[in-house]
């Protein structure tokens, strides 16, 4: 009940021209028209799937990495694993004011850094090429949920295996690539399938570091959609960036279901 | 026996190497992680123009406290922080309670369609919440609740959310019917099944459940930047861009701040840090 009506509700709503205080207006596939020819959609489009596919699997590599050392009987594990989860918990507005002044061109942390090996840093979120790779950063410093689901993967797979895999003679790059990621590739792609529904839907970290500039080079579709709707008040088109977002979401999703048969491993099969 | 001895030597020597090996790494890796949030302490404990010094100064000198009093004040932030916690127990108090109910009820209880329901409510775990935003906000705004806090909590009793319907019946499955049966024959309703049985068994998932959730709200900046306008029903992250429109360039007191609002997540973080590594065991995600 509660979300059928929404549901329809806002499909009808693709359909009508409407700034909410008068009435809607039927106008038939106008909204999808307009969409097709904006720039701006399809720039939002762009910047946020440049956004996604870079932070994901960034996020997925550096996770399966850290996963796999702590996984590894260290010292201090706990402490370390509560260092790697405790971004991914922050608020979003707190975490993004912080980067901010990491990122900051004169005075920041950053580009100090890279000063010291010789690196003149960029003015990150003011530059039109940076400013997207700073959001990007801070995706993947909050790679916490990745890592406890891939912590919890490893620590399904059966010690046996490995040791026999080892009196075999696999050394231990080949026992990671030919067991410990076949046997995870299950939790390899729930990673991926949750990375994509939450990066497409990447927000308030934007808004917060760059509001979508400089030049809109890092105006991702949800801050369209909502300027759209509740700045200008056009929620005929606002509800069919949605229904855009939403199916270009299912597909990526379905694409990546897709593609996983051919590398996705189930035991149980 | 030597020959089998040698082995088992290198080997252990080996496991001692990797096992070094990976901590070195974690450790340098772990400085990475926690850098951006120790500079922003450190920021926020300086002098304005300490903050500009070149090479940075890591240990502010002198270290300004004062500077967490006058950022929460500049700003009416101790406002902010009790609409926050407004929001937090109404909200998690509504979507533990009705969650577990609903949970229980696809646990224990047989009734007409449960199976296509439970289908449903997984299915919206997966609904495109974009696509329902203008609609739900529509809806609100024609009962008149723009500007109050309902719409930001009243939701949470009505059904509960999906994610915390399913942590529950996964949880109440895994108790064992007996008990059930138990109690009835000693004379307990079903209500008082639920809630003297299996709810007081299930503190696990109760307080899983309320952390995520409590977690959720108080990072919340998109549902409270649709629906509340005037000032004195801002919420901290709200409180936090008012802030940064204004104080634009004021690092030491935007750090500050900012870590004022992170730091009851921090406080939570520390006392239930068990129930944050592992409580995503209880959905059966297992993966």
């Amino acid at each position: 009940m509660f979300t059928a009506f929404p549901l329809v509700f806002s499909f009808g709503l693709v359909f009508t021209d409407w700034d909410l205080f008068g009435t809607p207006e039927f106008v038939g596939l106008e909204n999808i028209d307009r969409f097709i020819s904006d720039n701006r959609a399809h720039n939002a489009f762009i910047v946020t799937t440049k956004y996604a596919v870079c932070a994901v699997s960034l996020n997925i590599v550096i996770g399966l990495g850290i996963a796999v050392l702590l996984n590894q009987n260290v010292p201090l594990a706990g402490i370390m694993r509560a260092v790697y989860f405790l971004p991914s918990i922050l608020p979003a507005a707190s975490i993004a004011i912080i980067w901010r002044w990491i990122f900051s061109g004169d005075y920041g942390l950053l580009n100090w850094l890279l000063s010291l090996i010789g690196v003149m840093g960029p003015n990150w979120v003011h530059s039109r090429q940076y400013a997207l790779v700073a959001v990007i950063i801070i995706y993947v410093w909050q790679l916490g949920n990745t890592i406890l689901l891939f912590i919890s993967g490893l620590q399904n797979i059966p010690g046996e295996v490995l040791e026999a895999a080892e009196v075999d003679g696999a050394g231990a790059w080949k026992r990671f690539t030919r067991i410990t990621i076949p046997l995870l590739s299950p939790v390899i792609l729930f990673n991926l399938i949750i990375g994509i529904i939450n990066s497409l839907q990447v927000f308030t970290v934007v808004v917060f570091m760059t509001g979508g500039g400089p030049r809109n080079s890092t105006e991702v579709i949800m801050l369209y959609l909502y300027n759209n709707a509740f700045r200008s008040f056009r929620m005929g088109y606002a509800s069919t960036l949605a229904w855009a977002l939403f199916l270009y979401i299912l597909v990526l999703t379905m694409v990546a279901m897709r593609w996983s048969k051919s590398w996705v491993y189930y035991g149980g099969e | 026996m030597t020959v089998l001895h040698a082995p088992s030597v290198r080997h252990r020597q080996r496991k001692w190497v990797a096992r070094w090996a990976s901590f070195l790494v974690l450790s340098l890796g772990a400085v990475v992680w926690l850098t951006p949030l120790v500079w922003a302490f450190s920021t926020s404990l300086k002098r304005p123009i300490d903050m500009y010094s070149s090479p940075p100064q890591f240990i502010p000198d002198p270290i300004v406290w004062s500077n967490y009093p006058e950022a929460l004040t500049l700003q009416p932030f101790a406002r902010f922080f009790l609409n926050s916690a407004f929001l937090v127990v109404m909200s998690t108090s509504g979507t533990v309670l009705t969650s577990a109910i609903v949970g229980y009820s696809f646990a224990r209880l047989r009734w007409v369609g449960k199976n296509v329901l439970f289908v449903v409510v997984l299915a919206t775990m997966m609904l495109p919440t974009q696509v329902t935003i203008i609609p739900t906000f529509v809806i609100f705004r024609s009962i008149g609740w723009i500007d109050t806090f309902y719409p930001l909590w009243v939701p949470a009793w009505l059904g509960g959310s999906a994610f915390h319907i399913f942590l529950f019946r996964q949880f109440f499955m895994s108790i064992p019917r007996d008990l059930d049966e138990a109690a009835r024959i000693d004379g307990a309703s079903t209500i008082g099944i639920f809630w003297r049985i299996l709810l007081p068994l299930s503190r696990p998932a109760v307080i899983a459940s309320a952390i995520f959730h409590g977690v959720w709200v108080w990072n919340d900046y998109f549902g409270p930047l649709i629906y509340l306008r005037s000032h004195e029903h801002y919420t901290v992250a709200l409180g936090l861009q008012l802030f940064q429109g204004q104080h634009h360039s004021e690092w030491t007191k935007l750090m500050a701040a900012s870590l004022a609002v992170a730091f009851p997540i921090l406080l939570l973080f520390l006392i239930f840090q068990k129930w944050f590594l592992q409580g995503l065991r209880f959905t059966g995600v297992k993966g």
